[in-house]
């Protein structure tokens, strides 16, 4: 495919915000940027390419801030959880832009957020039989973007 | 052993021959193969990809980046003024410069396109790429609802 040999070293530099603007250019360009194996190259890429460590930081009304680590002041990104009914959610850990919360109306119910393509999960965890967790935590599994390996204590 | 001064000539699809100094030409990898196979000298390279019109801004771009005793300064006032061409045009070169296997000069282009489409409107987007809209309206509509925060 000739269009796709051409299009894709570019549109792999691009931002996440950038290209699910462009997932409305065409067709083709939807078909690309939502490919599973595109998807993997492009956050492989920008983990290789970029250094910048985040803090997270919820704020009272429900807005997520990810600011720069080593310059706390800088915000780098504003964004607010998209569903309406999870408005003020527990952070359980983060990485990278996966954040994963806990519901407060169920102590078992859990939302793992990928705040950069606004895509969620929401799951129960199945080992804790509605006990809350002494502890979570989070990996990244590289391979999809809404992959993680999810750690209960 | 390679000597200076050599030429070699090649030839585009609509048969015009561009001569290039042997150490300017075998930089690349493809023609650096084809040398290496035969005794080319005497020979023509065809290039049946490219057109002369998009090989004379090859041969610019590559005569400029091989001059001797060039500043940095002069290369980039160059390359700005090198990148002042049409989007099918830079498309042209972005071709050929895959086809030559020319990785810097890929790497140039591939900058320029990301620069003239960061934050603009889909509609530019799709200009500069040559390409026809084919979602309804309403696939389009669904598409950026989807994405919403994108156009914030």
């Amino acid at each position: 495919m000739e269009a796709y040999d051409i299009l894709f070293p570019i549109i792999i530099k691009l931002s996440v915000k950038s290209l699910l603007r462009f997932q409305s250019v065409s067709k083709l360009w939807n078909a690309i940027i939502s490919n599973k194996e595109f998807r993997k190259i492009h956050i492989d890429q920008s983990k290789a390419s970029s250094t910048t460590k985040f803090l997270l930081v919820q704020t009272n009304d429900g807005v997520f801030e990810f600011r720069d680590l080593e310059n706390p002041q800088i915000i780098m990104r504003k964004q607010k959880f998209p569903l309406k009914r999870i408005q003020n959610p527990i952070v359980m850990g983060s990485c990278d832009s996966l954040v994963l919360m806990k519901t407060c109306m169920d102590d078992n119910e859990f939302v793992l957020w990928n705040s950069y393509t606004n895509e969620y999960r929401i799951f129960v965890c199945p080992y804790l039989k509605g006990m809350s967790p002494h502890g979570c935590g989070l990996s990244y599994d590289s391979g999809d973007d809404m992959n993680a390996r999810l750690y209960f204590l | 052993m390679m000597s200076l001064g050599k030429l070699i000539t090649l030839k585009t699809n609509d048969n015009e021959e561009f001569k290039l100094d042997k150490t300017v030409a075998v930089k690349l990898e493809i023609i650096k193969n084809i040398v290496q196979d035969v005794d080319c000298t005497s020979n023509v390279i065809p290039l049946p990809n490219i057109d002369g019109k998009t090989m004379t801004k090859v041969v610019k771009y590559w005569k400029k980046h091989s001059e001797e005793g060039v500043t940095e300064v002069q290369l980039k006032n160059f390359d700005q003024d090198f990148l002042k061409m049409s989007h099918s045009e830079l498309h042209d070169v972005h071709l050929a410069a895959k086809y030559l296997d020319d990785n810097q000069l890929k790497e140039v282009i591939i900058q320029e396109f990301l620069d003239r489409i960061k934050g603009k409107p889909i509609e530019e987007i799709r200009e500069v790429f040559g390409i026809v809209n084919d979602y309804t309206p309403e696939e389009e509509e669904e598409v950026r609802r989807e994405n919403a925060w994108a156009f914030e």
